[in-house]
């Protein structure tokens, strides 16, 4: 996890130059892993919450995903809270960059669930701007960019926290081109699913892919990798795809 | 019966001379006068015909009166064709009367022929001999010939001496009561061809133990070999009830009849309730298709195979392949829609072999893997038929659910079932332990966790005691027997009240006690050094006894430790990888986990685990290993 973390307070010419050259030094240098063990003793454990609360809530954004088809909230297009992405014979599976932004809609309203406006923090002065999150997909991983700026008072020490970068590891991208394979597949036979099909593509990327029969014609796809892990469960996306009789 | 006084090629002569003359010059005038009249007697040449008084000849045609008789020789024997009489047959609705009536074509051959047979005996139609009861109702024309016979039983045409058998039979039995066919009476019709058996007319027609139903009439060639038949030039059906094997294949442009199984059947379907539906189609092709079910083993799910297209109804759900797309799908709802209502349990199967035709070989159409469909309505795909993985248990990655080919697994989730399987007694040790073993979820439970270690630690345990209690176990060995003492507590993290990890623990024991592969587990794991190091778990930290169950409970279903150290970082960051690895490699190689199992251990940190990469790991630290 990167973030970016600044002392305001007692400014003074020296400290301005301090941090400018400090500035100058970690943007040249990137900003590095360790970087958590130069946050102040006195925010740490408010850091700390906050480093904690992004990490479960991005975990809950990719395990919500996961549950609902790729949506925040199901789409009305949806059957008992997973998306259709086959319906009528149409193809209703979202982007990947619409998925994306689904992630950057969980963060950006249920981080803020998580902090619960530091209540837990008296001691600590705290005001938050609005939560920005920009998340990519990648094959083995999805990466959070959250600018979550957090002006942070104590015992007249300013502190900004700005911004979190965090990496988890859940193939959300290797699962998301298995499905759009499936629904390639899936429009070219309406009537049917191509199980040989999914049982390729499957064994080609280690995942499982179970199929279940449901109520109103529909079969749900549960789309399971053992190798990402979600709090503490095996990750799972599921879609649901009808079938006109 | 009264010879003729005419005859065509015999004479009858009288020595005296004073008749000679006239003689000569009334037959010549006949002669000259049946040449005017019916030419073609000069053309049949070759064959001898014979026929009673009672008759009209109109060029090659002979009708006959009621009584009748003709007698015909071809291909240098006679056939007598004897008191015939009128035929009257009612065929798909179609009633046929015709006077007794022979037609001969240019070489002698009959080619038509209607009437009913007065005698016994053998009778030429076009190059084939029957042999025929009194009463047999003949129709023949343009190559086919409709036979009815008086009771149940015919004999099949055979081909004269040189000749090339080119007439389609049909028989039937009077009144369509049924014509044997083997131990089967086959009503509608049973067709005949140069040694083949067909169906063609019936819409739907019961067979042994199985429905056939073809509304669009195509002929389709039955036999009991149980065999594919690239040879058949159209649909058939091959059944061996003895060995339970059923073919249905179409070697032509047309699908083959549909064919549904029935409850009592010889193939090794087991229906659990009288809706069950199993029924399935050959889509055809000129390649050649079929679809194949065999019975297995006693205590082991049929097997099915195919090639090129099929259709298969599991009762309400339906798989088939697609031979342009060479692609197998599922679909829910019946393709078949010929038998009527539907249960909605699939019928356990597996199928085994799934073959294409490809620029004119035969080859895989799903690489290497099997179809596993259970009795509760889930299938898979997986290389083991015996277990093939179907979902992981909550909370447990490397504890799976799955499908098995064992009949018990689908259709006996008893107690009784389990112990003839894995030959383990389960016993209840009190009433929550009845309680739990009379649950057929927890008997799935018991196989998915046997389904889970070696073959060679199942056979380490003699029984398995269930009794109530907080979820503590233990294993205990007296001489040979090896018990293993469960307490179930509240449902577990996998969802069941006997946790998967304990049960996992108390296995490691059992594995550890036995000694492993030729005893040799101690040696390898205490005196190489891993048991100080391999430790997973406070409690492994505190009893050097419990390290190797501890080692093998965490690793067997979970990807980390109870210190939270993923697999990944053991194997490949711990400053004693080696040690880890070699600590995997040697419950491997001591039946402490199944190949697959280590597979995805290695596999998550990115090693190798191949055999040879195995031994290597134990080497590494010092492991001899064979």
């Amino acid at each position: 996890m990167l973030r970016k973390i600044w002392k305001k307070s007692q400014i003074s010419p020296f400290v301005i130059i301090a941090i400018i050259i400090l500035a100058v030094i970690i943007v040249y240098f990137g900003l590095k892993p360790d970087d958590s063990n130069k946050i102040s003793p006195e925010i740490f454990p408010l850091f700390n919450f906050v480093e904690n609360c992004v990490q479960k809530t991005t975990g809950d954004a990719i395990y919500n995903i996961g549950e609902t088809g790729g949506y925040f909230f199901a789409p009305d297009l949806s059957i008992d809270g997973i998306a259709y992405y086959f319906y009528e014979k149409e193809d209703y599976m979202p982007s990947k960059e619409k998925i994306e932004d689904e992630l950057n809609k969980y963060v950006n309203n249920m981080l803020f669930f998580c902090t619960k406006n530091f209540e837990d923090f008296k001691d600590y002065e705290v005001k938050q701007e609005k939560i920005e999150t920009k998340t990519i997909i990648e094959d083995e991983k999805v990466v959070f960019n959250i600018d979550y700026q957090l002006s942070v008072k104590k015992g007249g020490d300013s502190y900004l926290i700005e911004e979190f970068e965090l990496e988890v590891p859940v193939r959300l991208g290797v699962i998301y081109k298995v499905v759009s394979e499936i629904m390639k597949e899936q429009m070219e036979e309406k009537e049917a699913v191509c199980i040989s099909c999914i049982g390729e593509l499957a064994e080609e990327n280690d995942l499982f892919v179970d199929l279940r029969d449901y109520e109103n014609d529909t079969i749900i796809f549960y789309v399971i990798d053992r190798n990402s892990e979600i709090n503490e469960e095996v990750y799972v996306f599921n879609f649901a795809n009808r079938y006109e009789k | 019966m009264k010879r003729s006084m005419f005859s065509i090629l015999q004479t009858d002569m009288k020595n005296e001379m004073k008749f000679k003359i006239i003689l000569i010059a009334v037959m010549l005038i006949v002669i000259v006068l049946i040449g005017i009249v019916s030419p073609i007697t000069e053309k049949i040449t070759g064959t001898e015909i014979n026929y009673n008084e009672r008759v009209e000849i109109d060029g090659r045609k002979f009708t006959f009166l009621s009584g009748g008789s003709l007698t015909v020789n071809y291909n240098n024997r006679n056939y007598e064709f004897s008191e015939l009489s009128k035929v009257d047959f009612t065929e798909n609705g179609v009633n046929i009367v015709k006077e007794p009536q022979i037609i001969f074509d240019d070489s002698g051959k009959i080619k038509e022929a209607y009437f009913i047979t007065g005698k016994d005996g053998e009778y030429i139609l076009g190059n084939e001999i029957l042999n025929l009861q009194k009463g047999t109702k003949v129709i023949f024309k343009d190559g086919t010939a409709l036979i009815q016979v008086p009771g149940e039983v015919f004999q099949a045409p055979r081909t004269a001496d040189n000749k090339v058998g080119e007439t389609s039979f049909t028989f039937y039995s009077d009144g369509d009561k049924g014509v044997k066919f083997g131990e089967h009476l086959i009503k509608g019709g049973l067709g005949y061809e140069q040694g083949n058996y067909f169906i063609q007319k019936q819409d739907k027609i019961e067979l042994a133990d199985i429905i056939i139903s073809n509304p669009n009439h195509l002929k389709t060639y039955i036999d009991f070999e149980g065999k594919v038949n690239f040879a058949y030039k159209g649909s058939y059906i091959s059944m061996d009830r003895n060995n339970g094997i059923l073919v249905a294949g179409s070697n032509v442009n047309n699908p083959s009849p549909a064919i549904m199984v029935k409850k009592e059947n010889a193939y090794g379907l087991k229906f659990d309730s009288d809706n069950d539906h199993f029924a399935f189609q050959s889509s055809g092709s000129v390649d050649g298709t079929y679809f194949k079910i065999k019975r297995s083993k006693p205590g082991i799910v049929p097997e099915m195979e195919h090639l090129n297209g099929f259709e298969l109804n599991e009762n309400d759900k339906s798989f088939y392949y697609d031979g342009e797309k060479e692609k197998l799908y599922y679909t829910k709802g019946k393709l078949i829609k010929d038998f009527g209502e539907a249960g909605s349990s699939m019928v356990a199967a597996t199928l085994t072999g799934s073959f294409k035709t490809k620029n004119g070989r035969i080859e895989s159409a799903i690489g290497d893997s099997v179809l596993g469909i259970s009795n509760f309505n889930e299938y898979s795909f997986g290389k083991d038929k015996r277990f093939i993985r179907l979902k992981h248990y909550n909370k447990n990655p490397g504890f799976f659910t799955g499908i098995s080919d064992l009949e018990s697994y689908n259709y006996e989730l008893t107690e009784q079932g389990f112990e003839r399987i894995t030959g383990i007694q389960l016993v209840a040790d009190d009433s929550s332990g009845r309680s739990y073993l009379n649950d057929p979820k927890n008997m799935r439970y018991l196989y998915d966790l046997l389904f889970s270690i070696p073959l060679e630690q199942t056979k380490m345990v003699n029984r398995m005691h269930f009794a109530s209690g907080g979820g503590n176990a233990e294993a205990g060995i007296n001489g040979r027997t090896t018990s293993v003492y469960f307490t179930l507590g509240r449902a577990t993290s996998s969802g069941n009240r006997l946790s998967a990890s304990t049960w996992r623990h108390e296995m490691g024991h059992v594995v550890d006690f036995r000694g492993g592969r030729n005893r040799r587990f101690d040696r390898m794991w205490y005196d190489s050094g891993i048991n100080n190091i391999a430790i997973t778990s406070n409690y492994a930290s505190d009893s050097g006894a419990e390290r190797i169950s501890e080692f093998i409970g965490n690793f067997a279903y979970h990807n980390q430790d109870e210190y939270e150290r993923s697999i990944n970082h053991l194997l490949n960051s711990n400053k004693d990888k080696d040690w880890w690895r070699a600590a995997v490699a040697v419950a491997w190689y001591n039946y402490g986990f199944t190949y697959e199992r280590t597979g995805e251990i290695f596999s998550q940190a990115g090693l190798p685990y191949d055999v040879n990469s195995l031994y290597g790991y134990m080497r590494k630290v010092g492991i001899r290993v064979d």
